[in-house]
């Protein structure tokens, strides 16, 4: 017979980050990052699966949401309670610092988590929405490569948009 | 900088108004703006989220949209060509709808959220003889998935002008990517 310890051994992931930081993740979270998910599943994951793309700051909060979403999901508690804590969880989630929240963004699209891809896009639309040009530029950290008499063409064709 | 698709996904999620503003960002984003393939997510995003609908209301003052998101105030919309104060207005479509103002005119395809329009060319079918007038006109505009176009339907029927009975009807249907009507086989009855 198998010992109780065995039964109730979660298998873990070791995930590293762009900058060598490690961390050991349950299997509940590691799912959630589709772009490994065949790894795991075709048990390739050892010693531990390294994303390139990801900081460990941006990681450690990726791990603290998919760990919030997997306990909430799987916590027993009733449908209704289980969205309304998540709701919750994730608009203080996205309480963070917009250039956080851009990288979020880029995280959750190269790891392939579709509902903080979602998150983090809505956030950054709802942010932007009412802003200028000029401060929309710079938080996006793009150059205006529109000539003066460019800029003036493409406004005026929309020109009551800017009213 | 964050790669176009993520920009696009970004963008999606905004209302056409503020879209119509950003194409000053920079070129990139304008082009994204301006894309087929983006017109079609924008249209997905909104339809999936139920966001940034518009319901459109004709009555004897004039048209109005009500934002549904902000369902407590009803703004009045001008279409593109006004005839005598009251216009009538089709179907919508993917956002699209279609203006008739008198029978005997084309009806205008008008895009209120960009505020553009087209008046569609006269219809293929002239008028059958002197004697026979329009008695009924119908419209529908739909849109065609496998070719990726606007459609309108135009059902009419003319009748006698002396005697208002009814001598034939008849149905043509317009392409956008075509920009003409095409007669379809002739109902043979009434409407």
């Amino acid at each position: 017979m198998s010992s109780s310890t065995e039964l109730t051994e979660k298998k873990v992931f070791l995930l590293k980050s762009l900058d060598g930081v490690i961390f050991e993740v349950e299997e509940s979270v590691a799912v959630q990052l589709e772009v490994i998910r065949e790894l795991i599943e075709g048990d390739c994951a050892r010693p531990f699966i390294s994303l390139y793309n990801v900081t460990s700051e941006i990681l450690a909060l990726v791990i603290e949401y998919c760990k919030h979403h997997a306990e909430t999901c799987s916590g027993g508690t009733s449908a209704t309670i289980a969205d309304e804590d998540l709701k919750t969880f994730d608009n203080e989630f996205m309480n963070v610092d917009e250039n956080i929240l851009l990288e979020l963004c880029s995280a959750a699209d190269y790891l392939d988590i579709k509902s903080l891809f979602e998150l983090t896009c809505r956030t950054l639309a709802s942010l932007i929405k009412d802003r200028t040009i000029i401060e929309v530029r710079k938080m996006f950290n793009v150059e205006n490569d529109f000539s003066v008499v460019e800029e003036k063409a493409v406004r005026k064709e929309f020109a009551w948009a800017f009213k | 900088m964050l790669p176009p698709d993520m920009i696009s996904e970004i963008l999606s999620r905004l209302p056409v108004k503020t879209l119509l503003r950003f194409r000053c960002v920079e070129r990139t984003w304008c082009s994204i703006i301006d894309s087929q393939s983006f017109v079609q997510l924008h249209l997905h995003q909104s339809m999936t989220t139920n966001s940034y609908h518009n319901l459109i209301l004709g009555s004897r003052e004039g048209l109005y949209s009500v934002d549904l998101d902000s369902i407590d105030k009803a703004q009045l919309i001008e279409p593109p060509v006004s005839s005598k104060g009251f216009d009538c207005i089709s179907n919508s479509c993917n956002g699209l709808i279609l203006v008739m103002s008198d029978p005997l005119v084309p009806p205008v395809l008008w895009n209120p959220l960009l505020r553009k329009y087209k008046i569609l060319p006269d219809a293929a079918i002239e008028y059958l003889a002197p004697l026979l007038c329009l008695s009924k006109v119908f419209y529908g505009l739909g849109y065609d998935s496998r070719n990726n176009d606007y459609k309108v339907v135009r059902a009419f029927e003319f009748c006698n002008q002396t005697s208002r009975a009814w001598v034939c009807s008849g149905t043509e249907i317009y392409s956008l990517k075509l920009n003409s009507w095409n007669v379809v086989p002739v109902l043979p009855n009434m409407i």
